[in-house]
């Protein structure tokens, strides 16, 4: 991998370094200004380590100039932390573009330095707390995982997108249970980190985004993961204006995923928890209340309107199934889970198929996907924690027990459908 | 500039799927009526998308075009007609962009007549370097015994030049001179080709004719060592200079003889598999497996980097050289009516016609093509079935125009007709106007759509282009069956060639719990059992199964599995860390189905999990309660204590106890081994020493507590002597830890929510009922939950010091009995005991004198043993207030609830027995079919009628009666194991029911010996067998009365006996049939040579309706 973003100098002063045991990744996607608690909270989130460690620091936040003193930690001489500095992200860059450069530099200073172990910290640094270092790393570096995947604490309508869609669907196609596949805030070990690296050398078309490939890369490659309970994520508001660039830049790499991996989830059936670390805190409040009705309407909307469109990618009691939900009262609204777990299969397939413009298809689920939030809202109101994981829970067997389904469509696409 | 191909994998060719075109054939870009590369460069999208991953390109080089260009004149150069160099570079990139590898012809043997090097050698001196370029002779006589291939054009492998005045050697057609590999310029210039061509990044190059580059006197000139030093030399070069590059042998030849071509991987990468092909359309119109089975098992062995190339038809006739001269004939005649559909030794058709058209047909053959050991080529134009023209000369009928749609030139070109390179396809059936691909790519059931789905279905396995092939030999030849396995998966394929529909049943032994998931639709079929599977497939259908849940040898999967050791540096880093999810995926689950303890054989273990562990106080060891989950029934857990052991322990570990060690690990760098802790002795008396402290310690989930008994000060001794350990050796489903010649500790392995029964009867009958027919109970180590709820994980008694359990002593007083019998005649004509009387007739009397003089001692054993069990019961049912032993009336209703239960477990064991018959031993299979033709009376026997309050009572029993289970101390006996029959639920194992359950028992153990005894001699004499059986039974029966009167003697009046002679006599019949069933049930699963004693056991029971019908004698020996 080329270590292409990162200047010269500093080039040079990581080949000085030679070699180091970690390597840190902290990211603040909402500040560009110099981060100057980066190498702190490594140095703390490392401290607690029995075995001397070399840690780079890699952070975006500009600390030109500054880099590359070694810091000792006062009277702690197992601890050297070296520090290097990247560009701030372009302004046209997406921040999922943002977020997979920023694996790729970690992962390049990681191979240069023959690292243990890795982490990277893409969620804001205010969340970052030298304890998520701490606990992305420790379990590879003690525990031999090669994967430590983030759990986070959330209140009951934060993170849906990957509670709705990138959890389960991970789970049933890789027999995984994983919280957060797609991270953003990862641990892995040096001996994944080759694996990434052989993987992405392999691949000639299309570079992939990171985070989505970790876990499917850990699963496919027999390694061994776990999630570690990192605690309150700070959420950035939805944008709701943009939900359907962020469905079609998130599902879409999702998918094609999906696509390039086949052969395997094909042959996986059923799933497993994997080992949990840490505790999950209390979460938030709820940050305020959920416009039911702007929900309900927009899936109106869309049975409306983009009727001829999901024609080509649904079947018909699928069709017929949302037709019976936009009869339904707004508070009488339901997407049943097994109804959802097709729909998203469905758009999967469809988008295997080019069926039509994939940014179209992809684009083209925003109604349904609001549609599941307002579905989910309305069981979940007043719920408790339990009550969402079983919700939750739920949700992810759907996904499972559907799976047949997803696979017979793949494997003999047929229109002729039920 | 050298230009990578496009592979990673560098077996990508094992995974392809090859697409044979001809430039000229498939799209006209500049209306010339010809094909060209910018045309297919057009085409990419359409080729991607139908799935294929290489494409084969015919000659497209500056040639006369004599043979359809495989007589080139320029070899760095594109015929002007399909384009330019350029072109070819812009086609490259295009089709790699789109994943699409690219594969030329590398024309080496021959040039065209017109190629520049020809044009020299013809005019340059005799004898000169320039000449010498070809193969020349003053006469026509050399190398006759080389064969002519073009007989239909050729007369002669020599063709006379006017102009170097001498003969030209040509295999092919005389217009193409072979090249004279023996000079080492040609193979210079010809390495140099090929490295013009790589040089561009082509991905793969098929050598024409390859068999035929050198000649030598004597020989037919075809497979010669000095062939295979060109090839070598070939494979080298590109090797050197190359990554990822693929030769693709064209050897029309047997396979042995082209296995030499693949050398020991170090030639060509692939071969055509040219036998293979005539062979399928024969087995077809046959309908007979026969040719292809044949032809496989004459293919040998290949390295396993190489690869046959598969096809069903391409730019060639359809070859008939690789068959015998009838096969030849019939194939003429099955697929070649017209003689113009024939041309040299072979036919001239393409898939579909020779297919009649027939849609079924079509696909049979291509799933053929797509799940046989080898990479599938595609013919252009077969994937919608389009037809040939055999009006057309030499092999041009299967070279027309690709049909694109139904516009005017099939789409191909705008060129006006008649300017085509050839007209195109016109029939009405086949023709461009109803085949065509625009049609069949809006069509989702065209035989288009039907090709991309299976080629997609191909790639996503594997195993097809990777697996070994194993032919199954079902009874039905019109049925091709075949096992396609890798280390991952395994799939079935079974092909009906018949055009009607055929049954077919596979024998799948090793397959035994697989099930199959038809690859197409994804649907799960009836799980693989024990029997032949049976299959039932439409007209020319197929199958591909893929199987799930397959059992595999270990060693099978080895190259998967990750051998590497776990590490433990900490106890949390092995049981917590990464390497628990290894334990418990693979090593566990492995270890597990060693153990003798491990009740889960039968079934399959879909994962373990640690539940719980804590380290052993004053010890290297850790306890763990494992859960084993099932596939089809609910999940056990399992006490384990386990130990690390390290260095000199380590090697002595694996000297001597391997079968304990659980998974290698590492400590800091040093190696040893995760073992079970049981053969620890600090373990065991850390164990002892939790009991007799009453320690206490947490677990990761819960408590774990040792509980001293009353006695267990006086049973252990003084304090401060240590006891030295050893190991029980009669381990069953427990772990026994002896402690001296003091105490005995059992470690229940299999852990059971609830109160332990053998716990809890052992403390009662020492602490509160002071019966001394049981082993003292000493201590227990429980297992508390957080809510309050208790296991044992072990249990302490003090040991008894004894002859030996009865099991053993009564089969080594057996084996004195059967001695001394067999050298006695059985009393005919009635002076012997009526055997076939009732056990409680019997029990009435005094022993015959028969029995007397015969059984001997024995019987007075049997008497103490009837006698000590009606004590035990006594015992039981003593008075008390404590519920959970406080004797209670058996109802009518209880019974009725009883025997409810007792005929569904029968039915089920029944079920069992004829799932299970046709893999018993044949001598068994007999009995088993009495058996099972009693079926309704079996189930009906389980019928009781009587008056409420008659049938005694219900009590705590022992529930696992047999001898194995007592000890002899002098001439009584001492009662062990109150857990009940370990398969069954704890709550079934506490239950109180009639005592006689206990009786059947001790007497079907009695029956037990007895057949053991005589299945232990006649292994050893077999003809013995039918003269000793009378003897058996002699001793079963009396030894089982005189058990019986001794304990109803004993046990008169108790109130736990039923209260009539009539219902004691019922009663006990039933309890007799279902502990004859239970065992059964276990044989079958453990020990199905041992199946004949529960069988016979049941065949002697009074059965409802019918009586004691099977005679057991005369009966016919087994062995």
């Amino acid at each position: 991998m080329e270590l292409d973003a990162i200047p010269q100098p500093e080039l040079d002063q990581i080949e000085r370094v030679g070699s180091a045991d970690v390597v840190v990744g902290i990211f603040d996607l909402e500040r560009l200004e110099p981060n100057a608690t980066a190498i702190a909270m490594t140095r703390e989130g490392l401290a607690g380590f029995s075995q001397p460690l070399r840690a780079m620091v890699v952070s975006t936040n500009g600390a030109h100039g500054h880099a590359f003193s070694p810091l000792e930690s006062a009277g702690d001489e197992k601890l050297s932390v070296f520090s290097c500095a990247l560009p701030p992200p372009g302004p046209a860059e997406t921040q999922q573009q943002t977020i997979s450069n920023a694996y790729r530099n970690v992962f390049a200073v990681g191979e240069r330095l023959k690292v243990r172990a890795c982490s990277v910290l893409v969620s804001p640094a205010q969340m970052a707390t030298r304890e998520w270092i701490h606990r992305l790393v420790q379990p590879v570096l003690d525990l031999g995982f090669d994967l430590v995947a983030p759990c986070y604490t959330r209140h009951t309508m934060e993170g849906l997108l990957n509670r709705s869609i990138l959890s389960p669907l991970h789970r049933a196609l890789y027999g995984e249970q994983l919280e957060n596949p797609m991270g953003p805030d990862f641990g892995l070990s040096g001996k994944l980190l080759q694996h990434v690296l052989r993987q992405e050398s392999a691949r000639r078309r299309g570079a992939a985004q990171f985070p989505p490939l970790l876990a499917s890369i850990a699963a496919l490659g027999g390694l061994q993961i776990c999630e570690s309970h990192l605690g309150v994520r700070a959420q950035r508001p939805t944008d709701w204006e943009n939900l359907s660039s962020l469905l079609a830049d998130i599902l879409g790499a999702a998918f094609l995923e999906m696509e390039e991996r086949a052969a395997y989830w094909q042959r996986v059936r059923g799933s497993k928890s994997l080992p949990r670390f840490g505790s999950r805190g209390v979460p938030p409040p709820d940050a305020g209340t959920v416009d039911l009705h702007s929900l309900v309407e927009s899936f109106h909307l869309g049975t409306q309107n983009l009727q001829d469109i999901w024609g080509l990618i649904l079947p018909p009691t699928t069709l017929l199934e949302l037709r019976r939900a936009a009869r339904l009262s707004e508070d009488q609204f339901r997407l049943p889970d097994q109804l959802w777990a097709r729909i998203v299969y469905d758009f999967a397939l469809g988008h295997r198929l080019r069926t039509i413009s994939r940014d179209h298809l992809l684009r083209s689920i925003t109604p349904l996907y609001l549609g599941w939030i307002a579905s989910y809202a309305l069981e979940m109101k007043g719920a408790g924690p339990s009550e969402v994981d079983a919700r939750i829970e739920r949700l992810s067997k759907a996904y499972e027990e559907n799976k047949p389904y997803l696979v017979s469509r793949w494997r003999w696409p047929d229109r002729f459908n039920p | 500039m050298k230009k990578p191909g496009l592979a990673a994998d560098p077996l990508w060719y094992k995974d392809a799927v090859l697409y044979e075109l001809h430039v000229r054939s498939f799209f006209d870009s500049n209306d010339d009526g010809i094909g060209d590369l910018p045309g297919l460069i057009q085409k990419l999208d359409y080729l991607q998308d139908l799935g294929v991953t290489c494409l084969w390109l015919l000659p497209f080089f500056s040639s006369p075009l004599k043979d359809d260009g495989y007589d080139i004149s320029d070899y760095m150069n594109v015929h002007p007609m399909y384009g330019t160099m350029d072109d070819f570079k812009s086609f490259l990139a295009a089709a790699h962009d789109r994943g699409l590898q690219v594969l030329i012809e590398m024309v080496m043997n021959h040039t065209s007549d017109q190629h520049a090097w020809f044009q020299r050698a013809r005019s340059a001196p005799k004898g000169s370097p320039e000449r010498d370029f070809y193969v020349w002779s003053d006469n026509d006589q050399k190398y006759s015994d080389a064969r002519i291939i073009f007989t239909d054009t050729e007369k002669s492998n020599w063709t006379w030049d006017p102009v170097a005045q001498a003969y030209f050697w040509h295999r092919f057609f005389s217009h193409q001179p072979d090249l004279n590999y023996d000079n080492p310029k040609v193979v210079e210039e010809m390495l140099n080709v090929v490295r013009f061509w790589l040089d561009l990044g082509v991905d793969a190059l098929r050598v024409d004719a390859i068999p035929y580059l050198v000649e030598r006197e004597g020989t037919n000139c075809e497979n010669l060592p000095e062939t295979h030093v060109i090839v070598k030399k070939l494979r080298e070069a590109i090797d050197k200079d190359y990554e990822g590059r693929m030769i693709l042998a064209e050897a029309n030849q047997w396979p042995t003889d082209v296995r030499p071509y693949f050398g020991e991987g170090d030639e060509c990468n692939m071969a055509f598999h040219f036998p293979l092909m005539p062979r399928i359309y024969m087995a077809l119109r046959q309908e007979d497996r026969l040719p292809i089975t044949d032809i496989m098992a004459q293919t040998p062995e290949i390295p396993d980097t190489c690869q046959w190339a598969l096809f069903l038809r391409n730019h060639d006739e359809l070859t008939l050289e690789m068959v015998t001269n009838d096969e030849r004939d019939y194939m003429y005649l099955a697929y070649s009516a017209d003689s113009r559909m024939r041309v040299n030794l072979g036919i001239r058709r393409r898939l579909a016609t020779l297919m009649d058209s027939n849609r079924r047909r079509i696909e049979l053959l291509n799933s053929l093509l797509f799940s046989f050991p080898g990479t599938p080529v595609i013919y252009y134009g077969d994937e919608i079935g389009m037809g040939d023209n055999i009006y057309l000369g030499d092999r041009n009928g299967v070279r027309t125009p690709m049909q694109w749609n139904a516009d005017r030139n099939a789409g191909f070109s705008r060129a006006a007709p008649a300017r085509l390179y050839s007209p195109v396809i016109m029939d009405p059936i086949l023709g461009y106007e109803a085949v065509n691909v625009e049609a069949q790519q809006g069509d989702p059931s065209s035989l288009l759509s039907w090709m991309r789905n299976m080629i997609a279905l191909r790639k996503l396995f594997q195993v097809f282009g990777r697996g070994k092939l194993e032919f199954l030999q079902p009874s039905n030849r019109k049925v091709l069956a075949y096992l396609r396995r890798d280390e991952e998966q395994s799939v079935l394929c079974v092909a009906n060639l018949s055009r009607f529909a055929q049954p077919v049943d596979l024998d799948l032994p090793e397959l035994d719990g697989a099930v199959p998931v038809e690859m197409l639709g994804y649907v799960d079929f009836p799980p693989i059992g024990k029997q032949p599977y049976r299959l039932t497939l439409g007209p020319y259908g197929f199958f591909w199964l893929e199987l799930h849940g397959e059992t595999k040898p270990l060693e099978a999967s080895g190259a998967q599995v990750d051998s590497s050791p776990l590490v433990a540096d900490t106890w949390e880093r092995l049981l917590e860390g990464a390497g628990r999810y290894r334990l418990e995926s693979s090593l566990l689950p492995e270890y597990l189905l060693k153990q003798r303890w491990f009740g889960g054989k039968t079934r399959r273990i879909r994962s373990t999990r640690i539940v719980d562990w804590m380290m052993l106080p004053e010890s290297p060891a850790v306890l763990a309660i494992i859960e084993v989950s099932y596939d089809k029934v609910g999940p056990d857990n399992y006490f384990l204590p386990l130990g690390l052991a390290f260095g000199k322990d380590a090697d002595h570990l694996h000297e001597t106890s391997q079968n304990a060690i659980v998974a290698p690990v590492v400590s800091a760098g040093e190696p040893g081994f995760l073992y079970d802790g049981a053969i620890d002795d600090r373990a065991c008396a850390a164990l002892l020493s939790f009991v007799e402290f009453a320690k206490q310690a947490p677990s990761r989930q819960a408590t774990i507590r040792g509980v001293p008994g009353a006695g267990f000060q006086a049973l252990r001794g003084p304090s401060d002597i240590a006891l030295a350990v050893r190991r029980g050796s009669a381990e069953q489903s427990n772990t026994s830890l002896v402690y001296d010649d003091r105490l005995i500790m059992k470690l229940f392995r299999r852990q059971q929510e609830g109160p332990n029964p053998d716990c809890e009867i052992g403390r009662r009958l020492t602490e509160e009922i002071h019966f001394e027919g049981v082993p003292p109970f000493a201590g227990a180590i429980e297992y508390v939950r957080a809510d309050g709820e208790t296991e044992t994980l072990a249990m302490l008694q003090g040991l008894v010091a004894n002859q030996g359990d009865g099991w053993t002593l009564m089969l080594e007083e057996l084996s004195r009995y059967y001695e001394n019998s067999a050298t006695v005649a059985w009393p005919d004509g009635g002076g012997g005991p009526d055997l076939h009387a009732d056990l409680a007739d019997l029990a009435e009397h005094e022993p015959s004198q028969l029995a007397r003089n015969h059984v001997g001692i024995a019987l007075d054993s049997a008497a103490s043993l009837g006698k000590r069990t009606a004590q035990l019961h006594l015992a039981l049912a003593c008075g008390t207030q404590v519920p959970s032993f406080a004797a209670e009336t058996l109802t009518t209703g209880d019974v009725r609830h009883l025997l409810e239960n007792l005929q569904k477990d029968a039915a089920q064991v029944l079920d069992t027995l004829k799932e299970s018959v046709a893999g018993l031993p044949d001598e068994i299979i007999d009995l088993a079919g009495l058996v099972l033709g009693r079926r309704r009376q079996i189930l009906d026997s389980f019928q009781l009628t009587a008056e409420e309050g008659t049938l005694g009572q219900r009590i705590r029993i022992h529930g696992d009666y047999h001898l194995g289970q007592v000890l002899q101390v002098k001439t009584d006996y001492v009662i062990l194991d109150f857990e009940g029959e370990p398969a069954r639920p704890l709550e079934e194992r506490r239950q109180k029911l009639s005592p006689l359950k206990d009786v059947a028992g001790m007497l079907r153990s009695l029956g037990y010996a007895a057949y053991s005894g005589l299945i232990a001699h006649a292994a050893r004499r077999p003809e013995a067998w039918k003269s000793l059986e009378p003897w058996a039974r002699l001793w079963e029966r009396s030894m089982g009365a005189e058990f019986l009167r001794a304990y109803r003697h004993t046990a008169q009046g108790a109130p736990f006996l039923p209260s009539s002679d009539d219902g004691f006599r019922k009663l006990l019949d039933v309890f007799l049939l279902d502990k004859a069933l239970y065992e059964l049930s276990y044989e079958l699963n453990n020990r199905p040579t041992w199946v004949r004693i529960p069988l016979i056991g049941i065949l002697s029971l009074p059965l409802e309706a019918g009586g004691r019908e099977w005679n057991w004698m005369p009966f016919r020996s087994r062995n």
